[in-house]
């Protein structure tokens, strides 16, 4: 009786091994990369001589316009309200700017943000050299922290302070003005 | 516990340890199917409901060794993304935008599955990015916004698909990464499995 009870179980185990094994089912699935660039925003003039435009999140401009500053004077693109998130990356600023002066000269490229409370911080700035021809120039700069409570992204062009001529800068469908965040590698 | 006891099986007697061993081996190799048994299921199953993508052109169904579609996404963080890019040409490079993904079935009888989406950040720092993936519908010719079927809990969906003749299952895959996502590859980033219930 004894024995027949262990042989028993032991067949028991064995069946019940099977058939774990067994009910496993299955049909596919479906497995994805996800490769994510950082935001991109381009700058966005609504008017021409305008001298605070918006920055528009990953869309390009709907039209071209221009606006032009001199000496140490400048123009600013804001994104719209981001509502205080964190950025949990240093970010490294690039930028892209279509721009031409009266005479060869520098603009400086600022990238910083607007926090919840009001603070003004900026990320990383960086300068570009401007001639009479109109070109897209890019640059990049990186910061040193992550950012906090982000209302507003800021991308701010400020003329060389002293320059006697004028800078043009121009927003339009191609974007080629914009601003992109990316990590520090 | 005696371990010289014997025990006669067909007129032999065995050790009982022996017999112990046996029964301690087949359980072990029954853990480690369910461990690695997604992919033993696929490969060694038949199957009635068979999972497939397509750009409307050429199609992949997820059967055999692997069972899965792999996709591409290229995204910008704060951007809504939709499929993905899949090798749907068979040429070896993931660049065929997938229009839909399709649930179809060969058996006689509806089947009842469920649809687990699982989206995991291994970029690194152990912190969870995809957020709002969602399975759509896809109907007269483009993704909706109405979610597929049930939703139940944790992004699991319950899903009936039709008995062979009586229709399938399209739908899409549509997320959209946070704005301040960290850059970067996420693999696995999306995972669907499709389990019977």
């Amino acid at each position: 009786m004894k024995r027949s009870l262990v042989m028993f179980g032991i067949a028991f185990l064995l069946v019940i091994s099977i058939a774990s094994a067994g009910v496993l089912n299955y049909y596919g699935k479906i497995i994805g990369t996800a490769n994510v660039q950082g935001p991109i925003f381009y700058a966005d003039l609504t008017a021409n001589g305008e001298t605070v435009g918006k920055l528009l999140l990953n869309t390009k401009p709907s039209a071209t316009y221009t606006t032009t500053f001199k000496d140490g004077a400048g123009v600013l693109f804001r994104s719209d309200n981001l509502g205080g998130i964190d950025f949990n990356y240093i970010p490294k600023c690039e930028f892209s700017i279509k721009v031409r002066s009266t005479e060869n000269s520098r603009v400086y490229l600022i990238c910083e943000y607007y926090d919840m409370s009001g603070s003004t911080h900026t990320i990383c700035q960086t300068s570009i050299s401007t001639s009479t021809i109109a070109g897209t120039k890019t640059a990049s700069c990186s910061g040193t922290s992550t950012l906090s409570s982000v209302k507003y992204i800021v991308y701010e062009i400020k003329g060389d302070i002293g320059f006697s001529g004028s800078y043009t800068v121009e927003t339009n469908p191609e974007g080629e003005t914009k601003l992109q965040l990316n990590k520090v590698s | 516990m005696e371990l010289n006891k014997k025990v006669k099986i067909f007129g032999k007697q065995i050790p009982a340890v022996l017999l112990a061993l046996v029964a301690m081996t087949a359980l072990a190799s029954a853990g480690l199917l369910s461990y690695y048994g997604k992919a033993v299921g696929t490969a060694t199953v038949s199957q009635s409901v068979k999972l497939s993508a397509t750009d409307g052109i050429n199609t992949v169904t997820a059967e055999g060794d692997g069972a899965a579609i792999p996709f591409d996404i290229n995204v910008f963080a704060g951007d809504p993304f939709k499929n993905g890019l899949a090798d749907l040409d068979n040429d070896g490079d993931k660049d065929d935008q997938i229009t839909y993904f399709e649930l179809s079935n060969d058996a006689s009888a509806s089947a009842n599955v469920k649809i687990p989406i699982i989206s995991k950040d291994i970029d690194g720092d152990g912190k969870e990015e995809l957020l709002n993936v969602d399975l759509v519908t896809y109907e007269n010719g483009a993704c909706t916004t109405t979610s597929l079927d049930s939703e139940i809990t944790d992004g699991t969906y319950d899903v009936i698909v039709p008995a062979k003749g009586k229709g399938t299952v399209q739908f899409c895959v549509v997320g959209t990464f946070k704005l301040n996502t960290k850059p970067g590859t996420y693999q696995n980033a999306i995972t669907i499995q499709v389990n019977t219930v």
